[in-house]
């Protein structure tokens, strides 16, 4: 397989380091728009396989005999016309969607590849750390009728994009939640952090059910998390949700706190390093299913 | 000499101290008399603003949509303002609000991260309706006066109105002057919001007032979040006594008639209510420049998991947690408690 990364911001950056590591790949390849930029720069210095080029020399460089996987790490505006340009290259190859754009099938790596579209969308990293947890629980509670995200933040570790696209994380996240999950009314808070030192991403999940919870349901929660902590870790090791009760009989919250390999990103901004860890663990998936 | 807005603040920041349950009859009896007083504005919703009520921060006892239906059907002169915070409300949220009816929109956050709020400004000027740009926890961006190159990117939005919130309620009457002497530069309209955290609500918002600001916001009997706001019948007393004519339209004998009768009316809406009161923990707040609105939740917190008071402020200002992370107080002051003693032997820590 080969792997082609658009956009050398820290999200392709990181997600190059992440590739790179994981040995399923032939050749890498990031391509931005700008060698004078900051992520240009690191990359010309650490001898990536970078090309200053943009999406029409991602397109030549697309490898006709072998399975290539296109990532976009630009941001939601640009996401839309480099997703013209590629589409008719699809047939064969995949289109991974890292930007807050609606463009893809909402895939959540922790549940396999079951979708056969080869144009995949990574919703968001509250996306990505919330909905495996909802989908596991909802199964062993019936009554669950509202869940409610709320995401902390380092302001540092949020880029140009991000605080433009505020907006488009909360409306993508909800609609995923809310496709995935079943959960049709759901609500999420985004905060950003100024602290110094920065703080470690972390995500607070609050569930309410119709019906009381009693200390047997407790029992299941806690054997799901286990579940999901133990196996999430493949692919993000730095997962870590713990369960909370609340002063109402219905409602409890989870926490999970994220924190980053630290590769290209700081360890606090497992924001981030959810996103790519997810993007990086699915070549694996990819090859099981077209080679398996 | 630019006309002078008095802001009232008292169905929003209010809701703070009620845990969010200003209901409709609330509503529309403040609305009545905002009109009769001949307040400029009134300002309704959850404390948080448009879109933040939640299971984290607190549900409001009614709808947004509703209330804004109601102030909308009582007001006639005084204008109606919303507050938005983008991260709780989104673009949806403010569609709601102009379908409402909605006057002005204030649009703010954290100072640090004011940048956020792009879009949903040019949300408004699309719309073609009156945005206000907000700037809260203002002590933040005080070092090396920061500040002034935020409002110089507010204007870059086109924003014509800044709102400074000392929402943590630490800023010193001295201080306030100075920040005012700096931004006369800007030519541009300033309002002032304070918290009476360290008792100088008033005396900051005069200062505000004498330095240029033309929005004062202020609050019935203070009520608001933490240590509550200026307070509107002590601010409107001693203005007038200052600056009699500049502060003729509004009607003081109207506003201590419904300062007298307030608590009547929540107490008949069954909406429990303390006057607005610097608590040491309210002290300890602003000391390490939390906001205001925390108070409460370390309080509740504290009590639940046995955790002295004046620690959990400690620790929670050591984190500089910002509105909105109130999730993570639970945490800290669980992990401050003899439970979380006895559970680290097995596990780790949350933060």
């Amino acid at each position: 397989m080969n792997c082609l990364i658009l956009g050398s911001g820290k999200i392709g950056i990181d997600l190059y380091i992440k590739c790179k590591k994981t040995k399923f790949f032939k050749n890498i390849s990031i391509f931005n728009k700008n060698k004078f930029s900051t992520g240009a720069k690191y990359c010309l210095a650490n001898n990536f396989n970078y090309f200053d080029t943009g999406i029409k020399g991602l397109v030549k460089k697309i490898d006709l005999k072998n399975l290539n996987l296109i990532y976009d790490a630009t941001s939601a505006e640009a996401s839309i016309d480099n997703y013209k340009l590629l589409k008719s290259y699809l047939k064969k190859n995949y289109y991974i969607n890292l930007t807050p754009s609606k463009i893809g099938k909402y895939t959540i790596p922790y549940h396999s590849l079951k979708s056969k579209s080869k144009c995949i969308n990574l919703i968001t990293c509250g996306g990505q750390s919330s909905i495996p947890l909802i989908i596991e629980l909802k199964k062993i509670l019936p009554s669950l009728i509202y869940t409610e995200l709320v995401s902390s933040i380092s302001s540092i570790s949020a880029g140009p994009a991000t605080r433009k696209n505020v907006n488009d994380y909360i409306e993508n996240t909800q609609s995923a939640i809310s496709k995935l999950t079943g959960i049709k009314n759901n609500k999420v808070i985004i905060n950003l952090n100024p602290s110094d030192p920065p703080v470690n991403m972390m995500n607070s999940i609050f569930f309410e059910c119709k019906k009381k919870l009693y200390k047997i349901d407790f029992i299941k929660i806690l054997k799901v998390l286990r579940t999901i902590n133990k196996n999430i870790k493949f692919y993000i090791p730095g997962f870590n949700a713990k369960i909370f009760k609340t002063e109402s009989k219905n409602v409890f919250r989870i926490t999970i706190r994220v924190v980053g390999q630290g590769d290209y990103l700081p360890s606090y901004a497992g924001n981030l390093d959810i996103i790519t860890s997810a993007a990086a663990y699915l070549p694996k998936l990819i090859y099981e299913k077209n080679y398996h | 000499m630019k006309k002078i807005i008095i802001s009232d603040v008292t169905l929003r920041d209010g809701n703070h101290a009620v845990n969010h349950s200003i209901n409709l009859n609330v509503v529309k009896q403040y609305c009545q008399f905002a009109e009769k007083a001949k307040l400029s504005v009134i300002e309704v919703g959850h404390g948080n603003g448009i879109g933040a009520s939640s299971l984290s921060i607190g549900r409001s006892a009614v709808p947004d949509k509703k209330i804004f239906k109601t102030a909308r059907k009582f007001l006639k002169k005084t204008k109606l303002s919303i507050h938005s915070i983008p991260g709780f409300s989104t673009i949806e949220d403010l569609k709601l609000a102009i379908d409402e009816g909605v006057d002005i929109f204030r649009i703010g956050c954290n100072s640090t991260e004011i940048d956020i709020i792009e879009k949903q400004v040019n949300f408004c000027k699309k719309n073609n309706v009156e945005a206000w740009g907000v700037l809260m926890m203002f002590h933040l961006i005080l070092n090396n006066k920061e500040y002034i190159k935020k409002i110089n990117y507010l204007k870059t939005l086109g924003l014509k109105t800044v709102i400074i919130m000392d929402s943590a309620g630490c800023l010193l009457p001295s201080e306030v002057k100075k920040i005012f002497l700096e931004l006369k530069k800007f030519k541009i309209n300033f309002g002032f919001h304070a918290h009476n955290n360290l008792g100088n609500a008033i005396w900051n918002t005069i200062e505000a007032y004498e330095g240029g600001a033309n929005i004062l916001d202020v609050s019935l009997r203070g009520f608001g979040a933490g240590a509550g706001n200026a307070q509107m019948e002590i601010l409107l007393t001693i203005l007038k006594k200052m600056y009699k004519k500049n502060f003729k339209v509004f009607d003081l004998s109207q506003i201590y008639e419904m300062s007298d009768n307030f608590k009547k009316i929540l107490d008949k809406n069954n909406i429990k209510y303390n006057n607005s009161f610097s608590e040491p923990m309210n002290i300890l707040s602003a000391n390490y420049g939390l906001f205001s609105g925390f108070a409460s939740h370390v309080n509740n917190f504290s009590k639940i998991y046995d955790v002295n008071k004046l620690k959990a402020f400690e620790a929670i200002g050591s984190k500089k947690l910002v509105a909105g992370q109130e999730d993570l107080i639970m945490n800290i002051i669980f992990n401050l408690s003899n439970k979380a003693t006895l559970k680290s032997k097995n596990s780790k820590k949350i933060l």
